[in-house]
């Protein structure tokens, strides 16, 4: 050892560009990197904000936290399935004195009642003195934006380098993805 | 003869005739803090020796008033600092001053104070207060009356005043007011003199003349103490302690409830002193003494103050303020031994070693500069000059790329990074507003920065002269920030010189800025320089109450891009809005100062918008314009400038049916409709963006903002052979910059290129992305986006120039992950983590 270290063979080496090479070209674009995300999640809702409301829980060491549920009416980003979600995340306001903000929360206009939204969720228990239900993943970063164009698609808006959903897709895209990544998560278990 | 019923009632109307002195003093001193009346030059506050000036002139007629009264005030010394307390505290309720009742008080209510004085000051005159008070020998038995033995007093009280107005300056930057806002100081300063009368005074066993530079000596003293509990205050945590202390947080800085307190703290151990020391007074000439010496001290206090020079950027070597005090506790020392020297009582012996052991103690106290920083704000600030002036603490503050920002006594004096698209379009407007002619020469009411100067000069101006009341130090703040530039003539004036050059005609435009250090605006503000032959615009700052302001007849708008606009008033040949005939709102003074400062702009802009839409000359942009402003709310401090922004659909359909059925919009009009479009694509909201901009793009063809919002939603659609459409007819139509057409298309323009670049880019044309760039790199050669993207696609080209470009830009940026992939030859990297997550591009 010693004077190897460091040193890639070069057959190695080429085969491993080979390798990458075929797994960029097979992925599609903008979404390969949201299989982190689904990793970390129980689905995503694609839909309405139908309605938000605000809670308050005392905290364990005294005082008040807050938490938004916004209730998202769409379908199911794999199965397309329709459904209702109740997704939470900290922060909010119960009335204007009365609540906290969260760094970690979304803006709070991407989550007003009529906006469009992906939300990807999990499942927690005991969120907060036994409430327990979905929650945003990755505070902010588990919620996207999407509009219908003039062609009649369904984009799903990305949001930059180093978002789970880097560059806008067509949610039939999105959709083939995801199934494709849940099918390969479930081979992995 | 006036009979006397009986000695309680006697003692009832001494009381009374007391109190009623002390409150027509009280409100006198308190109007008298600077000179009335003031002007458009005066806005950025008032002269600090000018109002220093004039509150010792105030201080030594108070003196003479309080010998004119005779015997009263030594008979009834708690009523007398009781009324002084209240008539201080009168001010609050004073319009003329802009004090913090204005638009709540009745307008009656300022007259009152002068009414007491008035009537006080006849009654001396006619004798009306001697007669009815029977003759008693003074209480202080001990020593003769003498006016030598006053000297010390005098000393030692100037000393206080001193220690007090240096403590004073501490306390009002901490509390986050203006100069010009410290009625409330005053009003805690006076009622805590009125306490330690009533309190300890009273309780005093022995009253006598002898023991008030004991306690004077105490106070100057005790100022030394309360500038550690200021030193500890100014600290971010110690700022918050004490705020949690009166259940508030730091954001609350600058409401009453947090300055008060920070004065309570900061004054209350001298102010106790102090007082007890008046109430002990027994010869009307110690108490006149006391008020002659605290006339010196204040009058003096702007001279005494040590300045640092402007290479000393942090003013180590000078303590500014705190300098103040630790002087003042030095001649409270002084003043004590002459009177220990003088006076032949018991214990001069013990009052002279105290007093040299405060001089000397005071000597070799080291004393440091007390530097108040923003500890509300979310990040530490790290100034890269902070000192001291007789006009208060600067501080220049890096602010966006290698830019900086000025401010007075915390409060803003040139804007933020993200300002200047609004400082801009005021510029712009003020000079396109200032009649017919061309603007060359302009009186600047406020600072002169580089961004200004610059835009100044691209709008035609050559020569610029500046002025404020802190136009002493306006050289050293603009050495500090640097050469302007930008070709400009012009100087620093005093404020008297500018309006008399501005009376003569020297001027095309007399021209204040909005500075967040304008201190209370009156509703006697005069508008017009000399004979208003010079056009004045001057723009008020965005958070002030509407209410009670003077409005011209026609106000000069701007709006800066992201639906945020100001307002102007404006005097002389200047076209702009009409005014509306009702009040432009009704948010009074004091719950303007109980908003939280961060709502405070909203509020009053909303008002004034509310009431120019209720207006019957009111246009469809006026509507919309109050309808958003009135929906605007309260948002979190994490959300960026765009996130906070409320969007009302009815606001935008007011604005879509200006815009559509007019085709001659005003520049400001046309701002608007900018703005709108931009906070749109910035939100991404597509369908709301076509929904909104479609129609206005049809009415106003050609119309470059709009045309390259509809491109942006081309793109968001995946649509970017539309998107290169609608670009070229763009960029070679009749107003476009390209210099080439087909698959070359090159624009000078930065937004357009690249978004040009990032269309090509979407149509896997890399290298005639990096081409589309080129005219701007050339141009714009320290421009971070458009390096990066030029070295993104000249990588995805395969171009080696791509990745010596990204290694020279990441050379100035080495925490840029991007650039550093780049110059690896790899696109999309997000971070130097040698382990990145699965988002990163590697």
């Amino acid at each position: 050892m010693g004077d190897d270290v460091g040193v890639i063979p070069p057959v190695r080496f080429a085969a491993a560009v080979i390798l990458v090479g075929l797994l960029v070209a097979a992925a599609p674009s903008g979404v390969t990197t949201s299989q982190g995300l689904l990793s970390r999640s129980d689905g995503g809702v694609l839909g309405v904000v139908v309605h938000r409301e605000v809670r308050a829980f005392e905290a364990p060491g005294g005082g008040e936290l807050f938490f938004t549920t916004a209730r998202v009416r769409g379908t199911d980003l794999a199965t397309g399935a329709e459904e209702t979600v109740d997704v939470t995340f900290p922060g909010g306001f119960i009335s204007e004195s009365r609540g906290a903000h969260s760094s970690t929360a979304p803006p709070a206009n991407a989550t007003r009642v009529g906006r469009r939204v992906l939300m990807f969720h999990r499942r927690v228990e005991d969120i907060a003195e036994g409430f327990s239900g979905e929650v945003l993943v990755d505070g902010g970063g588990g919620l996207f934006s999407w509009f219908e164009s003039r062609r009649g698609e369904t984009i799903v808006q990305g949001r930059g380098p180093g978002s789970a959903i880097a560059r806008n897709v067509r949610l039939a895209d999105l959709r083939g993805d995801v199934r494709g990544a849940l099918g390969r998560s479930g081979e992995d278990r | 003869m006036e009979s006397v019923p009986n000695p309680r009632a006697r003692g009832a109307r001494l009381q009374g005739l007391a109190g009623l002195l002390g409150l027509g003093l009280g409100g006198f001193l308190a109007r008298a803090r600077a000179p009335l009346f003031p002007d458009i030059l005066d806005l950025s506050g008032p002269d600090p020796f000018r109002a220093a000036a004039t509150r010792g002139a105030a201080l030594a007629a108070g003196a003479l008033l309080l010998v004119a009264a005779g015997p009263l005030p030594r008979r009834a010394p708690g009523a007398l600092l009781a009324g002084a307390a209240a008539g201080v505290a009168s001010a609050l309720f004073d319009p003329v001053g802009g004090g913090l009742l204005v638009g709540t008080a009745a307008p009656w209510a300022v007259a009152v104070p002068w009414l007491i004085l008035a009537t006080i000051v006849a009654a001396i005159c006619r004798g009306g207060l001697a007669p009815s008070l029977p003759h008693s020998p003074p209480s202080s038995p001990e020593g003769p009356a003498s006016w030598a033995l006053s000297g010390g007093v005098l000393i030692a009280s100037a000393g206080v005043a001193l220690g007090l107005e240096g403590l004073s300056r501490l306390a009002l930057r901490l509390g986050l007011a203006t100069r010009g806002e410290d009625t409330l100081l005053a009003a805690v300063l006076a009622s805590l003199l009125a306490i330690g009368g009533l309190v300890f005074g009273r309780a005093t066993a022995r009253a006598g003349d002898h023991r008030c530079p004991a306690l004077l000596l105490g106070a100057g003293a005790l100022g030394l103490v309360a500038l550690a509990l200021a030193a500890g205050i100014a600290e971010p945590l110690g700022f918050k302690a004490l705020c949690a202390r009166v259940h508030a947080d730091a954001s609350l800085a600058g409401t009453p409830r947090v300055g008060a307190f920070v004065a309570l703290v900061v004054l209350v151990l001298p102010a106790l002193a102090a007082g007890t020391a008046m109430h002990l007074a027994r010869r009307p000439a110690t108490l006149a003494a006391m008020m002659l010496g605290a006339a010196l001290g204040i009058s003096a206090a702007p001279g005494l103050l040590e300045v640092a020079p402007v290479e000393v950027l942090r003013g180590d070597d000078a303590a500014g303020s705190a300098g103040l005090v630790r002087l003042g506790a030095l001649i409270a020392g002084a003043g004590a031994l002459l009177h220990a020297a003088i006076q032949p009582a018991a214990g001069r012996v013990g009052l002279a070693g105290v007093s040299v052991g405060v001089m000397v103690g005071s000597l070799l106290l080291p004393v440091s500069p007390v530097p108040v920083l923003d500890p509300w704000e979310r990040f530490p600030v790290q100034p890269i000059a902070l000192f001291e002036t007789p006009d208060g603490q600067f501080t220049v503050e890096p602010t966006g790329a290698s830019r900086r920002r000025v401010t007075l006594d915390q409060r803003a004096l040139s804007p933020r990074s993200r300002e200047l698209a609004g400082e801009a379009a005021r510029l712009r407007a003020s000079v396109e507003a200032a009649g017919d002619g061309p603007v060359r020469r302009v009186l600047l009411v406020g600072l002169l920065t580089p961004e200004r100067a610059q835009i100044l000069a691209a709008l035609g101006v050559t020569h610029v002269d500046r002025t404020a009341g802190w136009w002493r130090s306006m050289p050293l703040v603009e050495a500090v920030l640097g050469p302007p530039g930008a070709a400009l003539g012009g100087e620093v004036l005093s404020p008297t010189e500018a309006r008399r050059r501005a009376s003569r005609g020297d001027h095309d435009l007399v021209l204040a800025v909005a500075s967040g250090a304008t201190g209370p605006l009156p509703p006697a503000l005069g508008l017009r320089v000399g004979d208003g032959a010079t056009p004045t615009i001057a723009w008020r700052p965005a958070d002030r109450p509407a209410a009670h302001l003077p409005w011209s007849d026609v106000l000069v708008r701007a709006t800066d891009g992201l639906l945020r606009h100001s307002f102007a008033w404006a005097d002389g040949e200047v076209s702009g809005t009409r005014r509306p005939t009702e009040p432009m709102g009704s948010l009074s003074w004091w719950r303007w100062m109980q908003t939280r400062p961060d709502a405070r702009a909203r509020d009053a802009t909303g008002q004034a918008d509310a009431r120019i839409a209720s207006s019957p000359t009111a246009r469809a942009i006026d509507r919309g314009l109050a309808m958003h402003a009135l929906s605007q709310a309260a948002s979190s401090p994490f959300e960026s400038a765009v996130e906070r922004i409320e969007l009302e659909g009815a606001a935008f359909d007011q604005w879509r049916e200006a815009a559509v059925g007019n085709p001659a919009l005003s520049p400001f009009e046309r701002g608007v409709i900018e703005g709108a479009v931009r906070l749109l694509v910035e939100r991404r909201l597509i369908p709301e963006l076509l929904r909104f901009a479609v129609p206005i793009a049809e009415a106003h063809p050609g119309w470059p903002a709009l045309e390259l919002a509809l491109t942006r939603a081309d793109l968001e659609e995946l649509d970017p052979e539309a998107a290169l459409a609608r670009l070229a007819t763009l960029i070679q139509g009749p107003g476009g910059t390209g210099t080439s057409g087909g698959r070359g298309l090159r624009t000078g323009d930065r937004d357009t290129a690249l978004l040009l670049a990032a269309t090509l880019m979407d149509l896997d044309r890399p290298a005639d992305a990096a081409a589309a760039l080129g005219l701007v790199a050339e141009a714009r050669p320290g421009d971070l986006e458009v390096g990066l993207r030029r070295a993104d696609a000249l990588v995805a080209a395969g171009d080696p120039a791509g990745r010596e470009l990204a290694a020279r830009l990441f050379a100035d940026h080495p925490d840029h992950a991007e650039l550093f992939g780049l110059a690896q030859g790899m696109r999309g990297m997000t971070t130097l983590d040698p382990d990145p997550g699965p988002a990163d591009g590697r």
